[in-house]
C-alpha cells in the first residue's frame, strides 16, 4: 500500500461548492440552474469513480492540505471506507438530481434555487466527511452538513416545516458541539487527531472511565445523525421536507454521515481492541438491537408512508451500528457494505413515495389502496426494494445481513439470528402491507381520477435505482466493487494499517 | 518616513481629526474621503510594522530620542502589531461603511464632520493603547479613546445622549481607578515603563499597597472592558449609539482593554504562579464564566436587534478573561484568535444592523420576516457572522473556540470547557432564530411586511456593501488561515506561549 498525492478528493469537495455559486446566479433561468446541478453531479461521480481502481489496488489518495492549526491540517484522504460512502453518495446524488427536477417541477415548488443550492453544498460536505483524514476536518464538514440541510428541511416555510427544522437543529447542533468537545478531549489526551485504521486511543492513554466519557462525547454527533434511539426524534419530523430531500439526505447523506462517523470513531479513533477493553462494543450492540426492534414496531403504527419509511430508516441504520458493534471483520465489512446496500434500496422506496405523491398529493397508506394496479411499475419497484430491505436473497440487502449473521455465528452470538429473524418479519409486515393494499385493495373514491404512472423524470431514476439494487444483490462486486471495498476497510481496521488485508 | 511608522500610526489619524473641520468648511466633498484615506494609510503602515517586527524582532520606538525609563516609547511586538492591523482594518472598513450612513444635507455638515473627528480620535486612542510602551502614555490614550467615544456614541439622538452620559460616569470611574493604580505603582517603583516594570513589579506583589494597586487596576480595566458585573453601561450605549460608531467601538475598544488587561497580568505582573495574580485570574475567570452565560441568556430575551448584539458582546468579550484565567498556551492562542475574530465579527454584525436600520428603519427582530427577499447580501454576510459567533466552521470563530476548548482541557479547567460549549448552544439559539426569520419566515402567501424607507438603491449603497462583504470574506480567510496565523505571527508573541508546549 502507498500514500499517493492526488488532488481528486479535494476536487470532489470543491466542484459542487464552486458550482453551487453558479446555481445561485442562475436564479432566474431554471434550465441553466438545473443544468449546473447535473454538471456538478456528473463531475463528481466521474471524479469519485475514477479513484476506485487506485483505492482497490491498496493505495490511499492524499490531497494537498491546508494547515488549520499547528500539527492539524484540513486533510482530505480517500481510503476504502471513505470510498464506499463517497461513491454511494455521489452516485445517488446523480440519480436524485434527475428525480428532483421531475418532482419539483411537477409539484411547482417554490424556492427551488435555494433548494438546489443547499443540495450542492450538502453533497460537498458529504464528500468532505467521507474523505476527512482527521477529526478536525471531519467536524468541519459535519457541521457544514448540518447547516446546509437546515434550509432543505425548512423548505416549505410553513409552521410545520419550521418546527421540524428547529427540532433538527436542536438535535444536531447539540450533538455536534458534544462531539467537538470530545475531539478536544482526544487532542488533549493524545495530541493527535489523525484517523488511523485500528485506532490510536488505547487503554494507556487514559483511564477507562475517561475513555468511556470521551467515546460517548464523540459518539453524540454521529449518533444523532444516525438516528440511534433515543436520539432519533428529529428524523421522522424532518420528513416534512420535499421527498427528494428525504430520499437523498434523510435516507442517504445525513444519516449515513452519522453511521460513517460511527465507523470512523470506532474503527479509526478507538479501534476494536480499545472498544472491547472499555466495553463500549456491547453498549453499541445493545443500543442498536433496541433501536432495530423498537423502530420497526413504531413503523407498524404509522399511517403516513414517509413516516413509515422514516422509522424503517432508523431501524435499518442500526444494522450498520450492529455490524460495527459486533467487532468481527465480517460484521464490520457487512456494516460498511450496508451503508451502500441500504442507501440503494431506501432511496428507491423514497423515490416511489415521492413519485406517488406527485400524482396523489396524499401519502396516507389507507388512501393508496388499489393504486398498485394504476401504477404497476412504481409499486413493483417498491415491493422489490421492500423485500430487499427485509433481506431477501438476490437483493443487495441480503448480502449485508447474511454477513452480519455469519460473523455473529462465528463468534457464537446466536441470539443475533433471532434478532435478525424478528426484524425481518417486522420489516415485511410494515413495508409489504403497503404493497398488498396497493395491489389487492379497492381504490378509494377520491383517488379514482388518478391514471397512469408518474412522469418519466420521476419514474426513470426510480427504476434505475431499483434495478441497481437487484444487480448489486446478484453481483455484489459488479462494476464498482463495493463489497471488496467494504472488506478492505474492515481488514484495515482489524489489521491496523491501510491497504489490502490478509 | 517609514522609520517613523510607529508614531505615524497615531499621528496620522490625530492630524486628520484636527484638519477635518477645516476641510469640511472649505471642501465638503473631500471630507468624506479624507478619513477613509487616513485610516487606510494607517492600516498599511501597521501592516508594514507587522512585517518589520516579524522579520527583525520587537521594535522599540523612542520619542525624541529619549531612552526609557525617562522617555516615552512605543513597543511594537508581533502581538501588538497584529492587533494594530486588525484595528486598522476594522476602522477603515467601518469608516467606508459610515459614508452613506451620514446624512447628505449640507446643513448637517458640522454634525458629520464632528462624527469623523471623533471617529478618528477614537482610532488614535486605540492605536495608542495597542502600541504604548509605558503605563502613563497608555492612560493618556485610554482617555483620548474614551472621551472621543463618549461623544461619538452620544451622536445617535436623545436616548444615545442619556446612555452615553451614563457611560461617561462609569467610564470615568474606570479610568480613575486605572490612574490611581498607575500612581501607586509609580510611587512604589519609580518607573512607568512596561519593560522596566516587568522586572520591578513582580517581587513587590507581597506588599499590601501593590496588591491594592493591582486590584483597582483590574477593576478599572474590568469596567472599561465591560466584564460582568461592570458591564451595565454597555447594552444601552450599543443600542442607541449611531451604528457605524458602535460597529467600530464594539468591535475594537472593549477588546483592546481586555488586551491591556492581558498585557498587565501576563507580561507586566509576571503571569500565573504568583498567588496574587492567581487569585485575580481565578476571580476574573469566574466572572467571565458568569458573564458568558448571563450575556447569552439576556441576548435571547431581547427584541431589539442592536440590544441583542450588545448582550452577545457581554458574553463574547468575556471569552478573553476566561482564556486568561485558563492560562494554558493553547488558551492564550485562543485569546488572540478570539480577539481578532470577534473584532471582525462584531463589527460586521453591527454593520448589518446599521444596514438593515438604514434600509427599513426597523431594528425589532420580530419584524424581520423574509428580509432575505429585500436584502440578500446583507442576510448572506449576517449568516457568515452568525456562524462565526456560534463557532461553526469554517469561520474564524470556530478556530478561536477550538483553541479555547483544547486550552481549557489542557489547563485542567473542564468547567470552562463546558461553559464554552453551552455558550455556543445559547448563541446558536438567538442567531439561528434570526436566520430563520431572515430566510424562511416569509408567511404563507409569500407576503413580506417589511417597510422600506430608502428606495434610492436596490439593497444598500456599494459603500456599505463592500465593507460588509470584505469583512465576511476576511472572517472566513482568518478562519481557514488560522493555522498560518498561529504559526507565523503568534509564535513571536512571547516565550510564554511558545515555551509552554502542548499547543
Amino acid at each position: 500500500m502507498e500514500f499517493l498525492i492526488d488532488n481528486r478528493p479535494l476536487w470532489a469537495v470543491l466542484i459542487p461548492l464552486c458550482l453551487s455559486v453558479l446555481i445561485l446566479i442562475c436564479h432566474h433561468f431554471p434550465n441553466m440552474r438545473e443544468f449546473w446541478t447535473l454538471v456538478a453531479a456528473a463531475f463528481k461521480v466521474g471524479i469519485v469513480y475514477s479513484m476506485i481502481p487506485t483505492i482497490l489496488a491498496g493505495n490511499v489518495l492524499m490531497s494537498a492540505t491546508l494547515e488549520l492549526a499547528p500539527g492539524i491540517s484540513l486533510c482530505l484522504r480517500a481510503d476504502a471506507a471513505g470510498m464506499v460512502f463517497a461513491a454511494l453518495a455521489s452516485l445517488l446524488w446523480f440519480i436524485t438530481s434527475f428525480f428532483s427536477i421531475g418532482y419539483m417541477r411537477s409539484l411547482k415548488e417554490l424556492h427551488q434555487t435555494g433548494y438546489y443550492f443547499s443540495f450542492a453544498i450538502c453533497l460537498s460536505a458529504t464528500m468532505g466527511i467521507a474523505f476527512a483524514g482527521n477529526l478536525l476536518t471531519f467536524i468541519v464538514f459535519f457541521e457544514l452538513l448540518t447547516l446546509a440541510t437546515y434550509p432543505l428541511v425548512a423548505h416549505h416555510r410553513d409552521q410545520e416545516s419550521l418546527k421540524a427544522s428547529r427540532r433538527y437543529l436542536v438535535y444536531t447542533i447539540i450533538g455536534g458541539q458534544l462531539t467537538l468537545l470530545g475531539i478536544a478531549f482526544v487532542y488533549y489526551l493524545t495530541g493527535s487527531l489523525e484517523f488511523i485504521p485500528g485506532g490510536f486511543m488505547n487503554t494507556d492513554t487514559a483511564s477507562k472511565t475517561v475513555l468511556v466519557i470521551v467515546f460517548l462525547l464523540l459518539l453524540a454527533g454521529p449518533a444523532v445523525k444516525a438516528g440511534l434511539m433515543p436520539f432519533h426524534g428529529w428524523l421522522p419530523s424532518a420528513m416534512v421536507a420535499p421527498t427528494p430531500v428525504s430520499a437523498l439526505l434523510h435516507a442517504v447523506a445525513v444519516v449515513k454521515a452519522g453511521c460513517f462517523g460511527i465507523i470512523r470513531m470506532v474503527g479509526y479513533v478507538f479501534g476494536p481492541a480499545t472498544m472491547q477493553a472499555i466495553g463500549m462494543d456491547t453498549f453499541l450492540v445493545a443500543i442498536a438491537s433496541f433501536t432495530i426492534i423498537t423502530a420497526s414496531v413504531i413503523a407498524l403504527t404509522q399511517n403516513h408512508l414517509k413516516q413509515r419509511l422514516a422509522f424503517s430508516t432508523i431501524s435499518q441504520l442500526s444494522y450498520i451500528v450492529l455490524g460495527i458493534g459486533l467487532m468481527n471483520p465480517m460484521t464490520m465489512a457487512a456494516g460498511i457494505f450496508h451503508l451502500f446496500a441500504h442507501g440503494m434500496m431506501k432511496i428507491t422506496l423514497f423515490f416511489t413515495a415521492g413519485a406517488i405523491y406527485t400524482k396523489t398529493h396524499d401519502l396516507r397508506i389507507n388512501m393508496l389502496s388499489g393504486l398498485g394496479r394504476v401504477m404497476p411499475f412504481t409499486f413493483t419497484a417498491y415491493t422489490i426494494c421492500s423485500l430487499g430491505i427485509a433481506g431477501m436473497p438476490f437483493t443487495v440487502g441480503f448480502i449485508s445481513k447474511w454477513n452480519i449473521l455469519m460473523g455473529a455465528v462465528e463468534d457464537g452470538k446466536l441470539w443475533v439470528i433471532a434478532l435478525l429473524l424478528v426484524s425481518a418479519v417486522l420489516t415485511c409486515a410494515y413495508l409489504l402491507s403497503v404493497s398488498y393494499k396497493a395491489f389487492f385493495g379497492k381504490v378509494v373514491p377520491s383517488m379514482q381520477h388518478i391514471k397512469g404512472e408518474p412522469n418519466l423524470l420521476c419514474l426513470f431514476p426510480l427504476l434505475t435505482a431499483c434495478f441497481l439494487s437487484l444487480v448489486f444483490g446478484i453481483f455484489p462486486d459488479f462494476a464498482e466493487n463495493f463489497y471488496q471495498l467494504a472488506q478492505m476497510a474492515a481488514a484495515n481496521i482489524f489489521n491496523g494499517f491501510f491497504g489490502l488485508g490478509g | 518616513m517609514i522609520t517613523n511608522a510607529p508614531v505615524l500610526i497615531v499621528l496620522i489619524p490625530l492630524a486628520t481629526a484636527l484638519l477635518t473641520p477645516l476641510i469640511s468648511y472649505l471642501v465638503p466633498k473631500l471630507m468624506r474621503y479624507l478619513a477613509p484615506l487616513a485610516l487606510g494609510t494607517v492600516t498599511l503602515l501597521s501592516g508594514y510594522n507587522l512585517y518589520h517586527v516579524v522579520n527583525h524582532g520587537a521594535w522599540h520606538y523612542h520619542f525624541g530620542g529619549w531612552t526609557p525609563p525617562f522617555g516615552i516609547e512605543f513597543v511594537i511586538d508581533p502581538l501588538s502589531a497584529t492587533i494594530a492591523v486588525v484595528v486598522g482594518l476594522v476602522a477603515t472598513l467601518v469608516i467606508i461603511f459610515a459614508k452613506s450612513y451620514l446624512p447628505e444635507e449640507r446643513e448637517n455638515l458640522l454634525k458629520f464632520s464632528l462624527f469623523y473627528v471623533l471617529f478618528l480620535l477614537v482610532a488614535t486612542g486605540i492605536f495608542g493603547i495597542t502600541l504604548a510602551g509605558d503605563i502613563f502614555t497608555l492612560y493618556v490614550f485610554i482617555e483620548i479613546a474614551s472621551i472621543a467615544a463618549y461623544g461619538l456614541l452620544a451622536m445617535g439622538g436623545y436616548k444615545a445622549a442619556v446612555s452615553s452620559f451614563r457611560y461617561v460616569l462609569i467610564g470615568t470611574v474606570g479610568a480613575s481607578f486605572y490612574l490611581l493604580a498607575v500612581a501607586f505603582i509609580y510611587a512604589n517603583t519609580g518607573s512607568l515603563n512596561m519593560a522596566d516594570l516587568s522586572t520591578l513589579l513582580p517581587p513587590l506583589l507581597t506588599d499590601r499597597t501593590m496588591i491594592f494597586a493591582v486590584a483597582i487596576l483590574v477593576a478599572g480595566l474590568g469596567i472599561k472592558s465591560a466584564l460582568w458585573p461592570m458591564h451595565t453601561w454597555m447594552p444601552d450605549v450599543y443600542t442607541y449609539g449611531p451604528p457605524p460608531a458602535v460597529a467600530f467601538i464594539a468591535g475594537t475598544m472593549t477588546k483592546v482593554f481586555s488586551y491591556v488587561l492581558f498585557r498587565f497580568l501576563y507580561f507586566i505582573l509576571g503571569g500565573p504562579g504568583n498567588p496574587v495574580i492567581d487569585t485575580v485570574l481565578f476571580i476574573i475567570g469566574i466572572l467571565a464564566a458568569i458573564a458568558i452565560l448571563y450575556g447569552s441568556i439576556m441576548a435571547i430575551a431581547q427584541k431589539d436587534f442592536r440590544r441583542m448584539l450588545a448582550y452577545s458582546s457581554v458574553a463574547q468579550i468575556s471569552y478573553l478573561p476566561l482564556a486568561m484565567a485558563i492560562g494554558s498556551p493553547a488558551a492564550l492562542v485562543g485569546l488572540i484568535l478570539q480577539l481578532i475574530s470577534h473584532a471582525m465579527t462584531k463589527s460586521l454584525l453591527y454593520m448589518t444592523a446599521g444596514g438593515i436600520d438604514w434600509k427599513t428603519g426597523n431594528v425589532n427582530v420580530t419584524r424581520f420576516n423574509g428580509l432575505y427577499k429585500i436584502m440578500p447580501i446583507t442576510c448572506g454576510v449576517f449568516l457568515v457572522a452568525a456562524c462565526s459567533m456560534i463557532g461553526l466552521p469554517p469561520t474564524s470563530g470556530f478556530f478561536a473556540k477550538w483553541y479555547l476548548l483544547t486550552g481549557s482541557l489542557s489547563g485542567h479547567q473542564l468547567l470552562f470547557a463546558i461553559v464554552l460549549v453551552i455558550s455556543s448552544l445559547l448563541n446558536a439559539i438567538y442567531f439561528l432564530r434570526l436566520l430563520e426569520r431572515f430566510f424562511f419566515r416569509t408567511g404563507i402567501d409569500d407576503k413580506i411586511d417589511i417597510q422600506i424607507v430608502r428606495f434610492s438603491v436596490r439593497e444598500l449603497p456599494l459603500s456599505m456593501l463592500v465593507p460588509m462583504i470584505t469583512m465576511a470574506i476576511l472572517i472566513v480567510i482568518v478562519g481557514l488561515g488560522s493555522g498560518y496565523l498561529v504559526d507565523f505571527a503568534l509564535q513571536y508573541i512571547s516565550p510564554l506561549i511558545l515555551g509552554g508546549g502542548g499547543l
